[in-house]
């Protein structure tokens, strides 16, 4: 494929083309639903992480919540998810794929515009997170679990959440595009 | 070994945890090949700059769809084998507008910041710290927020549900929008850079309209989905089943049908053969109990309203057969039971209940059918997926 982007650092290979990288993550996600009758998600394995953490600090306080609770003492571990193992694996496959295409940067680099400061960067990072955080919760996913999945699925909640997702991005773009400058 | 595979046995690993494992690690590779390991590959979307993520998404869309369709309309892939994502429109509409601004803030969404953690980022680092807090935010004020979390609730819908259309037709309106966006956004990428447009995507657009069409007429024709072409969810379409003809029904003990009564607990009149289940039961997929394909479901409200119809059509889509009881239990308590009637059969049946209750024995419970084991139980209470 002769896709080319001018965003690609010269000496990292290409990324392929997005097209491909689509297909690919396209069938992935069909051996997904054939073989766990379910899609992917990202969110899900994100909040039993927090909550297996949160329960190691202070188990009492996680007992107090009623919904927490249920997910993080129920009748199998918290991290026995497929969820949780789905977001192990895209952190391996992530890294073999990054690494063998030479494009893993030195721990610590921060990605952000030539004139940004890594302070303001990382702030709206973590913010970012936050709500992020909070959204797929609200929303029972995230870009993965509702967009991708539901999306191919052909849920209307979930197309409704991908308008919404694109949506906010653009309304947005504009008040927080000095970390890229 | 940090991890022994003993430990990993006790705390209830299985096959299952395996091929997820297995599913994510492919998921992970091609999330970095497309260029997610970075954000600002991802936030360029919504500067105008680089279309990337918008073609990944809709490709991997388009294809899981047509791979997803293809199989249900050939039959290979029963819909209720599937865990259909749920809409709950309020919140869906409202966490994905939250979502959107976390997403340009951060420069990642949940799934790409590992990836950007794998590529040695210290600000994927920082987001992942950030949706860790936000979820627990999220549990902390659940009591709060669980109103609206459930607001909205239309259970398992689809586009093709939704719109009342077959599912081919959505499936090749979601091909031919893919292509519409890809040109678009390759017009303005051409104009800016002067390479034309690869024969390679013409090809592979074609190839697309081509796999559409196919599982489109599939769709429409196919021994799966022989059942869409009267159903798409269309609950104005359900069969309906006359009160006299249940009766005939009834009368001859037929054991291959079956009546879901949708009336609370107790209400009369009763009905023959029937197991009480709510609406909501019969429309979650999760909670469906799974019937023998052999037998005629047959829903029954208090009038024959559009719940009814809706539940029908909804277990019609399942490949149930199935009719709605046309004007309910009144209706059979007007043609059947009612004193009145002059119908013969309804005479006959009057007398066997008389009789019945005079035994002070009612109607012999049928077999209850295999409730669906809910394995998938875990995700509606764990929330996101």
């Amino acid at each position: 494929m002769t896709h080319t982007n001018n965003i690609t650092p010269a000496k990292d290979k290409p990324y392929w083309s997005p097209y491909l990288a689509g297909f690919g993550l396209g069938l992935i996600l069909l051996a997904s639903h054939l073989l766990l009758g379910n899609g992917l998600g990202a969110s899900g394995g994100f909040g039993r992480i927090a909550l297996f953490t949160a329960d190691q600090v202070n188990s009492d306080y996680i007992d107090s919540l009623d919904h927490a609770s249920k997910i993080a003492h129920g009748s199998r571990h918290v991290l026995m998810d497929n969820l949780v193992f789905g977001l192990l694996g895209v952190a391996i496959g992530g890294f073999f794929a990054a690494i063998s295409a030479g494009r893993v940067k030195p721990f610590g680099t921060v990605e952000r515009g030539p004139t940004a400061t890594k302070r303001r960067r990382l702030l709206l990072a973590f913010v970012g997170g936050l709500l992020m955080g909070v959204a797929s919760r609200i929303a029972r996913g995230c870009t993965s679990g509702q967009a991708l999945s539901g999306g191919s699925q052909l849920a209307l909640g979930s197309w409704a959440f991908m308008m919404a997702v694109f949506a906010g991005g653009f309304a947005l773009a504009y008040f927080v595009r000095r970390q890229w400058k | 070994m940090i991890f022994p595979l003993n430990v990993l046995a006790e705390w209830g690993f299985d096959a299952t945890l395996f091929w997820s494992l297995l599913i994510g690690v492919g998921f992970g590779f091609m999330l970095e090949r497309g260029g997610f390991g970075s954000s600002k590959v991802l936030a360029a979307i919504f500067y105008g700059k680089d279309w990337r993520v918008l073609k990944v998404m809709f490709s991997a869309i388009v294809t899981t769809m047509l791979g997803l369709y293809l199989l249900i309309g050939l039959g290979v892939v029963q819909m209720d084998a599937i865990a259909f994502r749920p809409t709950y429109i309020y919140p869906q509409a409202i966490g994905g507008l939250l979502l959107g601004f976390g997403f340009v803030m951060a420069g990642y969404c949940p799934g790409t910041s590992v990836v950007g953690v794998a590529s040695g980022r210290l600000d994927a680092v920082f987001v992942v710290f950030g949706i860790m807090f936000g979820c627990l935010g999220f549990e902390n004020h659940f009591a709060r927020v669980q109103e609206f979390w459930n607001s909205g609730s239309m259970g398992v819908v689809t586009l093709h549900d939704w719109l009342g259309v077959n599912p081919g037709i959505i499936v090749m309106g979601v091909v031919l929008m893919a292509i519409g966006a890809f040109s678009a956004v390759g017009w303005f990428e051409r104009r800016a850079t002067g390479i034309p447009f690869p024969k390679a995507h013409k090809m592979a657009a074609g190839a697309a309209v081509m796999a559409g069409m196919i599982v489109a007429t599939i769709s429409f024709a196919g021994p799966g989905n022989a059942r869409a072409l009267t159903t798409a969810g269309d609950a104005q379409s359900v069969a309906v089943i006359q009160p006299l003809q249940l009766l005939e029904w009834a009368a001859a003990e037929r054991q291959d049908c079956l009546c879901l009564d949708l009336r609370p607990e107790g209400s009369l009149p009763e009905m023959p053969n029937a197991l009480k289940f709510t609406s909501e039961e019969l429309l979650d997929l999760r909670t469906r109990p799974t019937f023998a394909d052999s037998r005629k479901l047959i829903v029954i409200d208090a009038s024959g309203s559009d719940v009814a119809r809706h539940v029908a059509a909804d277990l019609r889509a399942g490949g149930a057969s199935v009719a709605v009881l046309a004007g309910g239990a009144a209706a059979w308590q007007a043609q059947v039971l009612d004193p009145s009637v002059t119908d013969a059969l309804a005479k006959a049946w009057q007398l066997r209940m008389q009789g019945k209750s005079a035994l002070g024995e009612g109607a012999a419970p049928p077999p209850a059918p295999k409730k669906k084991k809910v394995k998938r139980k875990k995700r509606k209470e764990g929330g996101c997926s």
